[in-house]
């Protein structure tokens, strides 16, 4: 029997390097899902065309589109959140700035993410320039 | 109205099938951000035996904005005023959204057992409790017995 292959797609999966179980702090959905606001990635994901999120396997940059819905937020406290989550609940009053878990200054741990976190949110980093040197960990 | 998010289907699950001790709270089923609450009166407070009904309501930027929540049973406290609004640094300026239905019914309970006269917003509830506290409670005692005690 002679098979001709004559077309493929490659298939590949992927999840953050966080621990399976962990869960968004706001929305309490799982990283390797969409935030409430992203029903389908790509789609209705307003921002992010421009911008390369490093903190991604390297394949996925072709998808740069939804990859920062995915881009889990981590704090310099350690608490997470997807980025958009992070986003809206700083752009909030009432959030004076603080991590919703722990009430400290929310400020980015990783230096890809401050980069991102300025040109999605339009304002500077509260990061403060010593914790610069975290590279992004892909997965 | 659009899709109810997860995180709403998730923490209406769990306050069923893993209740918050003295309280329920039922999602109304034409609404389900609608919330009829109850909250047994605390042990040792001038609510002891007293079951209150409260409602909860969660705006559609929830979990950005606090829940909404305001009492139906009548009931004399200084920081619940005769509508049932709750003054409460949780439901407004110290909101998280690490916070949850769960939680902010848990801290009303507790308001329940440490009124704050000094933060009040019943002012003649919290004048009573600073002139005299024994008779004040005497008061949210007899309105206990009152209003949210079944007969």
């Amino acid at each position: 029997m002679k098979v001709t292959i004559q077309n493929w797609h490659s298939i590949f999966a992927w999840h953050w390097d966080v621990p399976g179980d962990e869960v968004c702090g706001i929305c309490r959905v799982a990283f390797d899902g969409t935030c409430p606001v992203c029903k389908f990635p790509g789609d209705q994901c307003p921002i992010g065309k421009f911008f390369d999120c490093l903190f991604c396997f390297v394949i996925l940059r072709s998808h740069v589109g939804h990859v920062l819905t995915f881009c889990p937020a981590i704090g310099s406290c350690h608490h997470s959140f997807h980025m958009h989550c992070i986003l809206k609940w700083l752009d909030t009053d009432t959030s004076k700035g603080l991590c919703p878990m722990c009430r400290q200054i929310f400020t980015l741990e990783n230096s890809n993410n401050k980069e991102v976190f300025e040109a999605l949110s339009g304002r500077p980093s509260p990061l403060e320039e010593g914790i610069l040197e975290q590279e992004g960990t892909p997965v | 109205m659009s899709q109810l998010p997860k995180r709403i289907i998730k923490e209406s699950q769990r306050l069923i099938s893993d209740p918050v001790p003295g309280i329920t709270a039922v999602p109304h089923e034409d609404n389900l951000r609608y919330f009829q609450v109850t909250i047994q009166g605390p042990k040792e407070s001038p609510y002891q035996d007293g079951l209150f009904k409260l409602e909860l309501y969660l705006p559609d930027d929830y979990p950005m904005v606090a829940p909404k929540v305001r009492f139906l049973t009548k009931i004399y406290h200084p920081n619940i005023d005769r509508l049932g609004r709750i003054c409460l640094d949780v439901l407004k300026k110290n909101w998280s959204p690490a916070l949850q239905i769960r939680t902010i019914l848990l801290s009303i309970q507790a308001l329940l057992s440490a009124p704050n006269p000094d933060d009040p917003l019943s002012n003649e509830v919290a004048e009573h409790w600073k002139r005299d506290e024994q008779d004040a409670i005497a008061t949210a005692k007899e309105y206990t017995k009152l209003y949210a005690t079944e007969q």
